[in-house]
């Protein structure tokens, strides 16, 4: 009998980890309630409501100005996002947000950060540029306008007066100066920057080697941050290290590495009346299993880079979510070396025209992935140019360019993934490859391997990794993650590929902008600079009684001073 | 085992011959003295191993850190500045004695990556492993022992059966996947526990004993079914040894026969178990930790040497080892007391 009891419990246990519990989610009656939280998604098919770009992405055909009219300095700043009509913003609480990573260190953004953190500092410290939900820069942060010389060769700054920095010093032209005289030289980006003047308390004027276009775009994000100065001289590099003193709506409380971020309220916030928070608290999970238990047990408010396959059953739950494009997924092939068959372009025609790649996105984007037709997302300006060449998936136009480029039996290969990439999709992509006579040996280094791999470079293989899609420029997104024998050493980067990128950069007006971006599509297509595979999507889930606009960028931006919570 | 001699008169010495433990008080302080001075020498290998192991992994710490933090734009200059500030452009030999040298004076040096001094940062999470690791080392013994005992004596009962098959499914039973049914059961079903974090003592002591029970349990559950399995089986070769039944025809009452005589000779294969358990006091369990989102030393260390982060690396392997190491000097000593056959020579 008691085995018996004993073998019930034991089978309770089971079916209690095969079954995740609905707790009750702390949300709204059910007219408030996402549209699909009433229509269940198919794991294959898009969450059509819950996904949403068209009305949270960038448009792809908005292109930024550059020339923005200094009329809008003199306009006053909008809330980025204002709350719904008749609907006051509460005061009070602490917004709690589990999340996979968090900047180590924090403090260092002169000299050390991962740029891809700079989403997390944004509660403490400002950049120059805003940035509105279409991916039109707006001057409603430390900026209240600017305007560029008609040769391009200087942008001037008017700066936001009365702000003051967490210890109390006072932002200005100075401060700025400070700032980017310490980033410019560090960072490629900043090159075209020869020389920041001072004009006035409050203007502050950048001298540039050439226009760029994407110099806005670097000062709304994490070169765009503004510091104290005198919270950084004389200090320590560890002091440096693991403070921020910036002009933000919250205050670094607490920092300890890879654990959790503590931001409490910035009662002297230059935005009166905000924010509408106590504070925000990051904490990092690096566990989708637990992020998942401690969201639904109500130890977060809100759970953000979820995996898109936890959405669809999040959403059954009444929760709110929202999807926005995440990084594209693109190959790197060693070009560069010509004994290796990737250095002949029909190989690589042949690479992407092997993979099934709408398959993949079905099967693990959950409706959240959209297939890459282009080297570009839909979000890039001009990549609809790359829809009438796009190479779809062909086993036999495969083989028979393999065929073309001597490989009839195909040949042996390294691939090379991100650790973030999915065992079972890998396994995919060697299948399809296999089908076509392509033997690849599939590997996710450790990050310190594959950054050697990066810098020193690899034979006869590829890597998987990340394009940026968190701004509509692609002449950006390329910046960041394109071409670049400084990054990745093992792929060619031909001398018309950077005259182009250098045309379209300097693109002053929209029209410009738009065909030079398309000619840098079209001639990446056209030589398989990279390999785009698919572009996979940034999901973050909440409670009804959240009210935030992180949900209205992709990864570049948010607004936590305009946060609130419902008691 | 090493620097003990084993020197048996019979196979199975009665324990009721207590004269011939045959150990002096300064028997002992030599072979602690010896073993400690032994220690220190294992400890400068394994710093040397380790130093010289981790640059023997492909990359250069300054260009990860450089290509990681966006420093594209860094003149060749800068980079070599970078490189002396760390010490990094000197020879191997020097870079070791001088790493030696911090750690002499309580400096396991300045992370590349985080330039922050590494030993803050293990000493911050050292005591979060160390109390959970102590938690789950007290949990085997209070449970693993006794249930082994019972089981043992009572063979072949109800009571066995479900000891043998309980302590089968504990070593076998994946971490990860225990930890997400106690998830389940006592934080979203029960809601008694928090699901995840670690909260200072100081802090919130409510909050932190809850948050300790998850982790204990899986951190414990391996080590307190190997400690019974291994209990078990010891004492019932015990059990089964002429003097046990010699004192069970004597009429000797069962607990003394148990615990006076019985238990202290198979004791010796349990401390060996408990010995390789107490390493992961401050080792940590990348698995637990990861599984209940805890600031530990097992998360600190993979992620460090993911990241080439020598001072790190060196720093947690070489505390890791001082402590193994005094476990060690422990458990030789530990034998010598629970078998007065070993002797120190």
């Amino acid at each position: 009998m008691k085995k018996v009891l004993f073998v019930l419990v034991l089978a309770s246990l089971l079916l209690a980890a095969c079954s995740t519990p609905t707790p009750e989610p702390t949300k709204a009656p059910p007219t408030s309630a996402p549209v699909a939280s009433t229509k269940a998604p198919e794991p294959t098919k898009a969450p059509a409501a819950t996904t949403a770009p068209a009305t949270s992405a960038p448009a792809a055909t908005k292109a930024p100005e550059p020339t923005k009219a200094p009329a809008a300095a003199t306009k006053a700043p909008e809330p980025t996002k204002a709350p719904a009509a008749g609907v006051t913003p509460k005061t009070g609480g602490t917004l709690t947000i589990l999340v996979r990573a968090l900047p180590n260190p924090i403090g260092n953004t002169l000299t050390n950060f991962a740029p891809g953190n700079t989403l997390y500092l944004f509660p403490a410290a400002e950049p120059l540029v805003g940035v509105a939900p279409d991916g039109q820069f707006v001057p409603n942060k430390l900026a209240v306008g600017w305007d560029v010389a008609p040769d391009g060769k200087a942008i001037t700054f008017k700066l936001r007066q009365g702000v003051k920095f967490h210890d109390g010093t006072d932002f200005n032209a100075e401060a700025v100066k400070y700032n980017l005289d310490a980033t410019r030289t560090a960072r490629a980006e900043l090159k075209v920057i020869t020389s920041v003047d001072v004009v006035d308390t409050y203007t502050v004027k950048l001298n540039l080697s050439d226009w760029s276009n994407t110099i806005l775009n670097q000062l709304s994000w994490h070169n765009g941050v503004m510091i104290s100065p005198a919270s950084v001289k004389g200090q320590t590099a560890e002091y440096i290290a693991t403070h921020v003193v910036g002009t933000g709506p919250f205050m670094l409380k607490e920092f300890q590495a890879e654990t959790k971020l503590v931001f409490t309220k910035n009662a002297n916030y230059w935005e009166k009346g905000k924010p509408y928070l106590d504070g925000i608290t990051y904490l990092l999970v690096a566990d989708q299993n637990t992020s998942k238990n401690a969201f639904l047990s109500g130890q977060a408010n809100a759970w953000d880079y979820l995996d898109a396959k936890n959405a669809p059953e999040l959403v059954k739950q009444g929760y709110k979510i929202n999807t926005t494009p995440g990084l594209g997924r693109i190959i790197y092939t060693d070009s560069i070396n010509a004994d290796s068959p990737f250095s002949k372009k029909e190989v690589r025609y042949a690479f992407e025209h092997a993979i099934d790649k709408q398959a993949i996105v079905d099967a693990f984007g959950y409706g959240t992935w959209k297939v890459a037709v282009g080297p570009c997302a839909e979000t890039h300006l001009g990549c609809a140019v790359a829809t009438a060449n796009a190479r779809k998936y062909d086993p036999a136009k495969a083989k028979q360019l393999l065929a073309q480029a001597g490989y009839p039996n195909g040949f042996k290969m390294s691939f090379y993934a991100v650790g973030s990439i999915e065992n079972e999709m890998l396994t995919a992509i060697q299948a399809y490859l296999k089908d076509v006579g392509i033997q690849a040996e599939m590997s996710k280094p450790d990050s310190a391997t594959g950054t050697t791999l990066h810098l020193e470079g690899w034979k006869n293989g590829v890597w998987l990794q990340g394009l940026t899609t968190d701004s509509p420029s692609y002449v950006a997104a390329l910046q960041s993650d394109g071409p670049n024998r400084a990054k990745i050493f093992s792929s060619d980067v031909p001398a018309k590929y950077t005259e182009l990128l250098a045309q379209a950069a300097a693109a002053k007006d929209a029209a410009t902008q738009k065909a030079t971006s398309e000619a840098l599509i079209k001639y990446v297509q056209d030589e398989a600079l990279f390999i785009p595979l698919f572009i996979t999507s940034r999901t973050v889930v909440y409670t009804s009684k959240v009210h935030f606009d992180l949900d209205a960028y992709s990864v570049h931006s948010w607004n936590p001073g305009d946060a609130w919570l419902d008691p | 085992m090493r620097g003990l001699t084993r020197k048996m008169s019979s196979p199975v010495r009665s324990p009721f011959r207590r004269d011939l433990t045959g150990l002096k008080e300064s028997d002992v302080t030599t072979y602690i003295v010896r073993r400690l001075l032994q220690s220190i020498v294992v400890l400068l290998l394994v710093s040397i191993f380790v130093f010289l192991a981790i640059r023997l992994m492909p990359g250069d710490p300054i260009k990860l850190m450089v290509y990681e933090s966006n420093l594209t734009g860094l003149s060749p200059q800068q980079l070599a500045d970078l490189r002396h500030e760390y010490g990094l452009d000197k020879p191997l030999a020097l870079q070791y004695l001088d790493w030696l040298g911090g750690v002499l004076q309580g400096n396991l040096g300045i992370s590349v990556f985080t330039k922050t001094p590494v030993a803050k940062e293990i000493f911050r999470r050292l005591p979060i492993t160390f109390e959970i690791g102590l938690w789950s080392l007290l949990l085997s013994i209070v449970i693993g022992v006794p249930v082994g005992i019972i089981s043992a004596v009572r063979r072949g009962t109800w009571i066995d059966q479900l000891v043998v098959t309980l302590s089968n499914i504990g070593v076998t039973i994946p971490v990860f996947w225990l930890g997400v049914i106690l998830m389940l059961v006592f934080s979203l079903y029960l809601k008694w526990l928090p699901v995840m974090g670690f909260t200072p003592l100081t802090e919130d002591p409510g909050m932190h004993f809850k948050q300790l029970v998850m982790p204990v349990i899986c951190s414990s559950l391996f080590s307190v079914a190997a400690l019974a399995r291994q209990t078990r089986s010891s004492m019932l070769e015990v059990m089964h040894q002429d003097y046990i039944r010699t004192a069970w025809s004597k009429g000797l009452n069962e607990n003394a026969i148990i615990f006076k005589h019985a238990l202290k000779n198979g004791l010796i294969p349990v401390i060996t178990t408990l010995g390789l358990s107490a390493r992961g006091i401050v080792g940590g369990s990348t698995v637990v930790e990861t599984v209940f989102s805890i600031p530990g030393m097992g998360r600190l260390l993979v992620s460090a040497v993911s990241n080439l982060d020598y001072a790190y690396v060196q720093g947690i392997i070489l505390i890791i080892a001082a402590t193994v190491v005094a476990i060690n000097v422990l458990i030789d000593i530990v034998y010598g007391w629970a078998d007065p056959r070993i002797r120190y020579s």
